[in-house]
């Protein structure tokens, strides 16, 4: 395989399998403290038993979504030298952001977690504020990066001076991420509180709801990040929309895929609603729960493989081309396959014995019956 | 002192590489201060698996279920401390890459197959493992536990190895041969003679380039980069066959060990002064036992450590051995015949002063960077700009000026280790010999120092909590201090020989508002950080209560 493609496609892998924790760990945490607040204003306990279920869901998941963004980070630093090197000259203060959301967001949910029951409600429910922005300054600050790819300011006018958040495609898609990452974590959670011996009807329910409600909004703000490509980075938007959207992409490799998500979004959208009248009807149907968990992330990892691979052969984009990846890749050292080879059997590895045990803790153990 | 006698002009260009801004001085203290912190984590994180693994050995074989509980009581502290270490680590490599872009072409070049490893194999199985041990201890057999623990310890310290690596390549660039030695003729030569020297002598000249322009990693923030550089090392082992890195892991990763084990040793020692409960002094002991055998194998990791800093780092030994050597120490020789013995196996010998590596930058006579490149790489000599005149003695020369002032500080460090290590070696030795075995002669001699000397002091029952919480004390300072000793006496290098300080830092100014900011929010994950451990050690029970009752 050429070595491009091999390194972009690697990059691609390590991104994806961290999303597909941070997605639930974003969810999550949002959902809880609204939950949490919910129990607070109507003094339900069950509910209140319901938010820190979520929590748990979210610790659980927050380490290894972490782990992964090590992997990732390393990665890119590794292959693309000149790439991070932009990254963090040009957007010095989005991944500051970022990383001050990350130290913040530890102690916050040791605090919350630790002062549950401990304190007033009010001001428990008051501490979930400060939790969820220091959860959502993360994606805050790391997809400006994506922004940046999408549409490379600094090789307008020469300056590269740090950027503060003015990228046209930014804001659109910093959206589409936080409410999707918001719907994806519902239904997963959904997936969870289904799967348990004794499913919590009320958690299955307030879950599916949150995630159908959500998917609309998600539509809207997809629409409003492709009509922002579509103007500011045509390139992506040919290879996203294809011949349907009057397109004449360079490649079939992504737009198929897109329409594939799409039609997946619509199953979900199908499945979760079966299952939320079922909910509201008082019957937990276990498959179409946990058939909308699967959906989400699927929709979630094939969205993403779009977003990031139309750009393809390019890495920033501009206009109609860009900075080739195969111009960013290090030349300083030959990548020995046996050791991306050893790395990638480690990772799937490992990730499957971690599978098994969040399985075996969080959905059925952890999770007090 | 020193006043380089530069050629006119060449003063401000070099003080651009070798004079610290007052952005890199806020970049080298926030760094410092991330770097401690979540060092200090993850020494806590290696040394307290060691700790539950002891007390489970106890419990299985005795069945007291006093073991358990506190197995499990600090299994939960080692959680939140493995939390912490994941967050504070992801910080620190983002801030390394923030604050200090230019070590990208560390991860790019001669750490990838580390840096990576970390990440891929010994990280992402450490977490695993240690969440499966949460599930598992004390319900599970005691093969798979142990095991678990075991493979979660062995994999923590296998991620020790692959980023101490990293930082021993910076010490010791292993495989660049002899090319430091082009430039400082006092350096040694770093292996075999693996590097592309175009490749280094283009990379060095465009983030010189960029350095003299404000800073040098603007010079890898270029989608060009990567077409005016190649191939760097065709073996991509290096970092991992250093010998440095061999040294440094077993010293570094045995300090670790220490710091985690004094700190249950302090905590259990601090319990038993205030209850006088004897089932604090059955959890001490078999935690003694194994930090006083940590502990006492660290001189002897110590001295090859120190051998590698006498052989390949000969400027940084003098810095070491300042304030004990007088004011000779600039000048071109001193005597220092227990230094010399410990560094040369010869007394006799003379250690080199300041004066001599002036002196033997002489050697350069009066060739140019600009001679240098016409010679070696002259594609990249554009690139070199007003650099191209300035002489490469004036160079070598400001890059040792640029040490001379910091040696004192370096020597304090150094010989604070030292002194630290010495005491900590005594204490352990009181401890083994006087409350964990019996050696005729040896006993004896550890009971007159421990009751007759010592229990006048602290009283004949705090003896021994007395002597625990030394340990952890004395672990703290020699680690803290021997690391300061070995990073500040890298200076005004970050790769050695290679790469100075100015070079590496953000093009970005580092203001003193951003540095407080930065400050303040790693001390109030320092002060949540503690206060959560405080929290987890003093409530039994809580991983039962994590895992939904079942206990």
């Amino acid at each position: 395989m050429d070595s491009g493609l091999l390194a972009f496609l690697l990059l691609g892998f390590f991104l994806e399998m961290h999303l597909v924790f941070v997605n639930v760990i974003i969810g999550a945490a949002v959902l809880s403290a609204y939950v949490r607040y919910l129990a607070y204003r109507r003094g339900d306990e069950a509910l209140g038993e319901l938010a820190r279920d979520m929590f748990r869901v979210m610790v659980a998941t927050d380490l290894f979504g972490g782990v992964w963004a090590t992997i990732l980070t390393v990665y890119m630093a590794s292959a693309f030298p000149s790439m991070t090197a932009i990254f963090m000259k040009v957007d010095f203060y989005p991944v500051a952001v970022a990383l001050v959301g990350i130290v913040l967001s530890i102690p916050l949910i040791a605090a919350y977690w630790h002062l549950w029951g401990k304190i007033n409600p009010r001001a428990h429910s008051a501490l979930g504020i400060p939790l969820v922005a220091s959860v959502l300054l993360v994606p805050i600050g790391f997809r400006y990066l994506f922004a940046e790819l999408n549409y490379p300011q600094f090789l307008e006018g020469g300056g590269g001076q740090p950027e503060l958040f003015n990228n046209p495609v930014y804001l659109p898609l910093v959206l589409h991420t936080v409410v999707g990452a918001v719907d994806v974590g519902a239904f997963v959670l959904a997936a969870v509180l289904a799967s348990r011996r004794n499913p919590d009807l009320y958690g299955v329910r307030l879950t599916l709801g949150v995630g159908l409600g959500l998917l609309a909004p998600q539509a809207a703000a997809g629409v409003y990040y492709y009509t922002v490509l579509g103007k500011y980075v045509p390139y992506i938007a040919a290879n996203v929309g294809g011949p349907l959207l009057g397109y004449s992409p360079p490649t079939a490799m992504f737009y198929p895929v897109f329409y594939t998500a799409v039609a997946l979004s619509g199953a979900l959208g199908a499945v979760a609603a079966y299952g939320f009248l079922q909910a509201r009807r008082g019957r937990v149907v276990r498959w179409a729960a946990v058939g909308a968990g699967l959906l989400a992330e699927a929709v979630l990892v094939l969205m993403e493989y779009v977003n990031d691979g139309a750009r393809y052969p390019y890495m920033f984009v501009t206009g109609d081309s860009g900075i080739p990846v195969d111009q960013l890749i290090t030349p300083l050292i030959q990548m020995p396959p046996a050791v991306l080879y050893t790395a990638l059997a480690s990772t799937l590895f490992f990730t499957a014995l971690f599978t098994v045990a969040f399985y075996y803790a969080v959905v059925k153990r952890l999770l007090a019956e | 002192m020193f006043v380089v006698n530069s050629t006119s002009g060449s003063g401000s260009l070099l003080a651009a590489v070798y004079s610290h801004s007052a952005s890199v001085g806020n970049a080298l203290f926030i760094s410092s201060l991330g770097i401690y912190l979540h060092a200090v984590f993850v020494s806590l994180t290696l040394g307290f698996p060691l700790a539950i693994l002891a007390w489970l050995v106890g419990w299985y074989r005795s069945g007291d279920g006093l073991y358990l509980r506190y197995a499990k009581t600090l299994t939960g502290v080692w959680v939140v401390n493995f939390a912490l270490g994941v967050v504070t680590g992801t910080v620190v490599e983002f801030g390394l890459l923030d604050i200090w872009p230019t070590s990208i072409l560390l991860f790019s070049g001669p750490a990838f197959v580390p840096l990576f490893f970390e990440a891929t194999i010994a990280f992402i199985g450490e977490a695993v493992l240690v969440g499966l041990f949460v599930l598992g201890v004390g319900r599970w057999r005691a093969r798979y536990t142990l095991s678990i623990l075991l493979g979660a310890w062995l994999l923590g310290s296998l991620s020790g190895y692959f980023i101490l690596a990293t930082n021993a390549w910076m010490n010791v660039p292993w495989g660049v041969g002899g090319l430091p030695s082009a430039l400082y003729p006092f350096l040694p030569s770093y292996g075999p003679e693996a590097a592309n020297v175009t490749t280094v002598l283009t990379v060095a000249a465009l983030v010189l380039n960029k350095t003299l322009a404000g800073a040098g990693s603007a010079a890898l923030a270029s989608p060009g980069f990567t077409r005016r550089v190649g191939p760097l090392f065709s073996d991509p082992w290096l970092a991992l066959t250093n010998p440095d890195a061999v040294s440094t892991t077993v010293h570094t990763l045995l300090a670790a060990y220490a710091v985690g084990l004094g700190a249950v040793a302090a905590a259990l020692a601090v319990r038993y002064v205030r209850t006088r409960d004897a089932a604090y002094l059955k959890l001490l002991r078999p935690v003694l036992w194994v930090l006083a055998v940590v502990v006492l194998a660290q001189p002897v990791t110590g001295h090859f450590m120190g051998e590698d800093v006498v052989h390949f780092q000969p400027l940084k030994f003098t810095a070491y051995v300042a304030l004990t050597s007088g004011p000779e120490i600039y000048g071109y020789e001193v005597h220092n015949p227990v230094e010399a013995l410990v560094a040369y196996g010869d007394p006799g010998r003379p250690i080199p002063g300041f004066r001599y590596y002036m002196e033997r930058c002489g050697a350069l006579g009066n060739a140019t960077f600009g001679d240098l490149y016409r010679r070696l790489d002259p594609g990249a000599l554009p690139y070199l700009g007003p650099f191209a005149n300035v002489s490469l003695a004036d160079n070598c020369r400001a890059a040792v000026e640029a040490l001379v002032p910091l040696a004192p500080a370096v020597s304090a460090m150094y010989y604070a280790m030292v002194g630290a290590g010495v005491l900590l070696a005594t204490a352990a030795l009181l401890v083994v010999f006087g409350f964990l075995t019996r050696v005729p002669v040896l006993s004896a001699a550890a009971d007159y120092v421990n009751y007759r000397v010592l229990g006048r002091v602290v009283g004949g029952d705090n003896v021994l909590p007395f002597l625990a919480v030394a340990m952890a004390v004395l672990s703290a300072v020699a680690a803290s201090a021997g690391w300061a000793a070995r990073e500040v006496g890298r200076q005004p290098w970050t790769v050695y020989g290679l790469f100075t300080t100015n070079e590496v830092v953000t093009s970005v100014e580092v203001s003193p508002g951003f540095a407080a900011f930065v400050s303040a929010v790693l001390l109030a994950v320092a002060a949540l950080g503690a206060a959560a451990m405080y929290y987890t050690a003093t409530r039994h029970g809580l991983i039962d209560r994590l895992r939904g009752g079942h206990g």
